[in-house]
């Protein structure tokens, strides 16, 4: 882990020494990828992904068997807006989907997570890289079936981000962030009916890329 | 679906209009991204890099229980070269570990992927668009250890072997900055070691299949 550190602070050091300026004046765009570190969930690393994967089983010397035939697909678009310099604010999403069927049991389990939420980030923009401030917020529902049964659970997630941006160029930055985020799923007790809710909270910590156009 | 990639094609229309200089394509220049998890499962997220130091737990009214501590770090670089005119080569990385433990307990269920594979690009530079072919290769492994009610978790290792050819085209959105979309055909294979009624024989899990991504590569 302190290698990865160390060679991390390298690669900071070495975009840092790159100059260029972004622009951060009010009129401009701003786009990234949504952050999914809060959200459980096999949420893929591009910007958006769709697949068509067939898996299949070999045990041993004996031919491979189809098992599962997957439909995966994730969009996960993050665009704000300078609404005055150095300040920008948009809106970020989730729409991310699985559905796997069992070619043995021809039985079908699908999962679709839908996402929507503002952001807002306040950059204090110095000579060689920008410190920032954000918060962000996203609400949405996860919505699963199984045989007959469906489920729907509502979700929501809060953050508030410090980190700073470095810029690779006119219209890129490198952005570490470090914040606080939580996120809560609710759900009904089909026993009960009591409302449970399942909560995810911490610190995290994340590299990305901005665009600015 | 079809109208969802329809928007998206407007929007890149509307992306192109905006169009600055081109990236540079030379040879000795540096392409960055972000290792593509498209074909495996697993929960990377969207970022460079991420680390999550987090608590789980449930809540009913004023009770709560099941409490765990979720650690998880990953980092997905892809970083390559332009060794001649319009072809980069690279290396693609892949590092993940997450962990779950409950609060009260002393097991710990981790998991633990790493992989790393070369990528060779060739663009074929247009007047406003880069169509482009790529290559990848991805080799590693995983290990995951569930607690039991013993002193020692059970371990499983797999192996990964995974390998993608794609066509893509990529928009330019600036000087150092396109805009990828690419449609190609990946295959990833687990290996490990089952056991059944005493006897050891070899287990794979293969996925493959077409994938459609997009993303964004920097150029330095």
């Amino acid at each position: 882990m302190k290698e990865i550190s160390l060679t991390i602070a390298v690669l900071l050091v070495s975009f840092a020494t790159i100059t260029a300026q972004p622009q951060l004046e009010k009129g401009n765009l701003l786009l990234g990828g949504t952050s999914t570190v809060a959200l459980s969930g096999s949420i893929s690393s591009e910007l958006m992904s769709l697949g068509f994967i067939k898996i299949k089983y070999k045990y041993g010397s004996d031919s491979a068997e189809d098992a599962y035939k997957l439909t995966s697909y994730n969009f996960l678009p993050k665009a704000g807006y300078f609404v005055i310099d150095n300040l920008a604010a948009g809106l970020q999403a989730v729409v991310s989907g699985y559905t796997e069927k069992d070619l043995e049991y021809d039985e079908t389990y699908k999962e679709r997570t839908v996402g929507i939420g503002p952001f807002v980030r306040y950059y204090y923009p110095l000579d060689k890289f920008y410190p920032f401030a954000e918060a962000e917020l996203l609400f949405g529902t996860i919505r699963e079936s199984w045989y007959d049964d469906d489920e729907k659970t509502p979700f929501g997630m809060v953050g508030i981000m410090v980190g700073a941006a470095l810029p690779l160029g006119d219209n890129v930055t490198l952005d570490a962030a470090a914040g606080y985020l939580r996120s809560s799923m609710k759900n009904t007790d089909p026993e009960t009916e009591e409302k449970v809710f399942f909560i995810t909270s911490g610190f995290s910590f994340r590299i990305g890329f901005t665009i600015y156009l | 679906m079809k109208s969802r990639l329809f928007t998206i094609t407007a929007a890149l229309l509307v992306a192109c209009g905006a169009m600055a200089q081109p990236p540079q394509l030379e040879k000795g220049n540096i392409m960055l991204g972000v290792t593509s998890s498209a074909s495996m499962e697993g929960s990377w997220g969207s970022d460079l890099m991420s680390l999550g130091i987090m608590r789980t737990k449930y809540t009913s009214g004023s009770d709560s229980f099941n409490e765990h501590k979720a650690r998880s770090f990953s980092l997905i670089p892809k970083g390559g070269y332009f060794i001649m005119d319009n072809l980069s080569a690279g290396l693609q990385a892949l590092f993940t570990r997450s962990s779950l433990q409950h609060v009260d307990s002393e097991g710990k269920w981790t998991s633990t992927s790493s992989a790393i594979g070369p990528w060779v690009r060739y663009y074929y530079p247009l007047e406003e668009l880069y169509p482009f072919a790529e290559l990848e290769v991805l080799a590693g492994t995983c290990v995951e250890k569930e607690p039991t009610s013993g002193p020692e978790p059970d371990v499983y290792r797999y192996s990964l072997f995974s390998t993608g050819l794609s066509l893509g085209v990529a928009v330019p959105l600036g000087d150092m900055l396109t805009f990828d979309i690419m449609a190609g055909y990946l295959r990833s294979v687990w290996k490990n070691k089952s056991d059944m009624e005493g006897e050891e024989y070899d287990f794979s899990e293969i996925y493959s299949g077409p994938v459609i991504r997009m993303g964004f590569i920097v150029f330095l």
